[in-house]
């Protein structure tokens, strides 16, 4: 049954992944914008403009660009960068990468343990003025501007009280030996404490600022989960048995509202891209969010193809991971 | 069987209209409030603003003072004069952008719904996929091919919404044709026009007014994200989200009122529509209440 249940849902990415490319190329391609002049500036020389067409392969006609694209990226090939040394995009990509998982996995951390908390007490406190005070923490996070938020931690920590950098991921020369390219990881991995220090300084400010920014979600479905759980008769019955509250829902009613919530939280992944090219950007930090951008600036038309591709196929593989995961933590789904 | 009298079956709903008060509206209000305060500053620009937003009238970066309440920026222009007209492009263009969404996204969700068959399987297909990438990469992506400019931010913002109004407008197209008024209505002749629109179209827009002020909040944060970013509109327009970038080069010397107002703007406009938005969907859904 689970088999069955795990190899339909994988076969359902294929249709949404090929959805999501064509769309990506009609962006890219057939959208009444000009790739070349992008890349070449409207006021190039006519060869140059011609010679460039030919290399992108913007000369044939739409179908055949589209098999082209499709059946290169099904070769894995993103491309080659149009600036540098024509390094392959993907090789580009993957330097970027790791920073920007560490940021996320950080932030993530950061947002439950905060949707956690208030979003527990605030089914605790059902329709208390605390409750409403946390239901206006939900509506402020979703309307917070990333960059706006960070940049007034950076004034406040890094500017006035001088405790952390302003960005960046590490300082010059503290890098340690690659082995994930997570630097935490790697620093614990290599025994290198100051680099550990040092990259753990650099990561407090963009986790907050991203971990705030995603905690308002996660709060709200911590609390609808935790007040459905909440009027269950074992929880009524662990009461009624004496146990002391706290535990009651710290551990008998947490646990049972856990797996629901750590779907909810595994679908907010879109959302924590999103934001990580903002924290990114405000930060300075070097991960995909910043690379996107820096290309765009550097009209590198395949890199900045390539990594929306790239950012399509991570939320197309992580939802499949998230269902999957889902399935065997919660046996009823599989009989769907 | 006991017959309800008419007058009990028809006075409780009557009787929980009166019973909310203002202050269960609270967070619609202050979210309607905020939008009129920051619509108000849009339209009353030129009359309420001390300065050109776009002359020099300062020393370069002087801090809040009598002359200029919110300080200058770093070519000597004054911040508050700025922030005012600054509120004329986002509102513009969150509208704008929110409109084209729903004119394309309800429009699509109709037909889809109402249509059926392969035809709406693709689309909805369609629609997941791009409902399912985040929309301010997306947004980037279309901003970057079309290049900066108004319309373009506004189109680019526009089609990344499409997806939320098509899914909504979709699931509650595909409930309601199946009650009993839409098949009476087939049962006398009525032609899929008029189904259409008078039996489907007044019974699926309830929800209409929640999204669309969700979307401003949404347009207002990728509009200014956007300009942020390099790929909005071209200086010297007065932008919230280009301000904030242009003021962020001068933080580390610890100047901090060239960044502060502009987004702090972002955020309280952003907050109204959302607030707009919480509050509406609470009204026009009391069952939301008791979760």
């Amino acid at each position: 049954m689970l088999k069955a249940y795990l190899i339909k849902r994988a076969l359902m990415t294929i249709p949404t992944m090929l959805i999501l490319l064509t769309i990506i190329f009609l962006i890219m391609r057939v959208l009444p914008g000009d790739p070349v002049a992008a890349i070449v500036g409207t006021k190039a020389p006519p060869e140059v403009i011609q010679s460039v067409t030919r290399r992108l392969g913007l000369d044939q006609p739409y179908h055949i660009q589209y098999i082209n694209y499709l059946s290169d990226l099904l070769r894995g090939d993103l491309g080659r960068s149009m600036i540098w040394g024509r390094r392959p995009v993907i090789d580009e990509i993957m330097d970027h990468f790791p920073a920007t998982l560490e940021l996320s996995i950080s932030a993530f951390m950061v947002s439950i343990l905060i949707g956690i908390i208030t979003g527990t007490e605030a089914a605790r406190k059902f329709r208390s003025k605390f409750d409403q005070v946390l239901r206006f923490y939900g509506i402020l996070t979703y309307s917070l501007f990333i960059p706006w938020f960070g940049i007034m931690l950076q004034l406040i920590f890094s500017v006035y009280l001088k405790l952390l950098p302003v960005g960046g991921r590490i300082d010059p020369f503290m890098e340690p030996e690659k082995i994930t390219g997570l630097y935490l990881l790697d620093s614990i991995l290599t025994l290198n404490i100051p680099s550990f220090f040092n990259a753990l300084s650099h990561l407090v400010l963009p986790s907050i600022t991203l971990g705030v920014y995603i905690s308002g979600v996660f709060t709200r479905t911590v609390r609808s989960n935790m007040l459905e759980v909440l009027r269950k008769d074992y929880i009524t019955a662990a009461r009624a048995r004496g146990i002391p509250e706290n535990v009651v829902v710290y551990r008998h009613a947490l646990k049972n509202a856990f797996i629901p919530i750590l779907t909810m939280m595994g679908l907010q992944f879109a959302l924590l891209l999103a934001g990580a090219v903002l924290t990114e950007t405000t930060f300075s930090w070097p991960g995909m969010g910043t690379f996107l951008l820096e290309r765009i600036m550097y009209r590198d038309y395949t890199t900045v193809q390539g990594t929306v591709v790239f950012i399509a196929l991570l939320i197309v593989s992580i939802s499949l991971l998230v269902d999957i995961m889902y399935a065997y933590l919660d046996p009823r789904i599989r009989f769907r | 069987m006991k017959r309800t009298p008419l007058s009990r079956t028809i006075i409780p709903p009557l009787r929980k209209i009166r019973r909310l008060n203002l202050s269960e509206y609270w967070i619609a209000i202050s979210g309607a409030v905020i939008i009129i305060v920051v619509s108000l500053m849009a339209i009353l620009a030129p009359l309420i603003a001390p300065y050109d937003p776009i002359e020099t009238v300062g020393d370069s970066l002087e801090p809040p003072n009598t002359r200029f309440l919110l300080g200058t920026d770093n070519i000597g222009r004054d911040i508050l004069s700025r922030i005012i007209y600054g509120s004329r492009i986002s509102l513009s263009i969150a509208f704008l952008a929110s409109i084209i969404s729903m004119i394309i996204g309800a429009s699509l969700g109709l037909l889809s719904g109402y249509i059926g068959g392969t035809f709406d399987t693709t689309l909805a297909l369609i629609m997941d996929s791009m409902y399912a990438f985040p929309s301010i990469i997306l947004a980037i992506a279309i901003a970057y091919v079309l290049g900066p400019g108004i319309l373009n931010v506004t189109i680019s913002i526009g089609i990344v919404y499409i997806p939320v109004y098509f899914r909504m407008i979709r699931s509650e197209v595909l409930s309601t044709k199946e009650s009993l008024y839409v098949e009476a209505a087939r049962a006398i002749g009525a032609s899929d026009r008029v189904i259409l629109l008078k039996y489907i179209l007044p019974n699926v827009t309830a929800s209409l007014p929640v999204v669309f002020s969700l979307n401003a909040t949404d347009a207002i944060l990728i509009e200014a994200a956007l300009s942020f970013l390099g790929l909005g509109l071209p200086a010297p327009t007065p932008d919230w989200g280009f301000d904030l970038k242009n003021g962020y080069h001068f933080i580390t010397a610890g100047y901090w009122w060239p960044v502060t107002f502009p987004g702090l703007m972002i955020i309280i406009t952003a907050l109204g529509f959302s607030l707009l938005s919480e509050g509406l969907s609470e009204i026009l859904n009391p069952r939301l209440r008791e979760v």
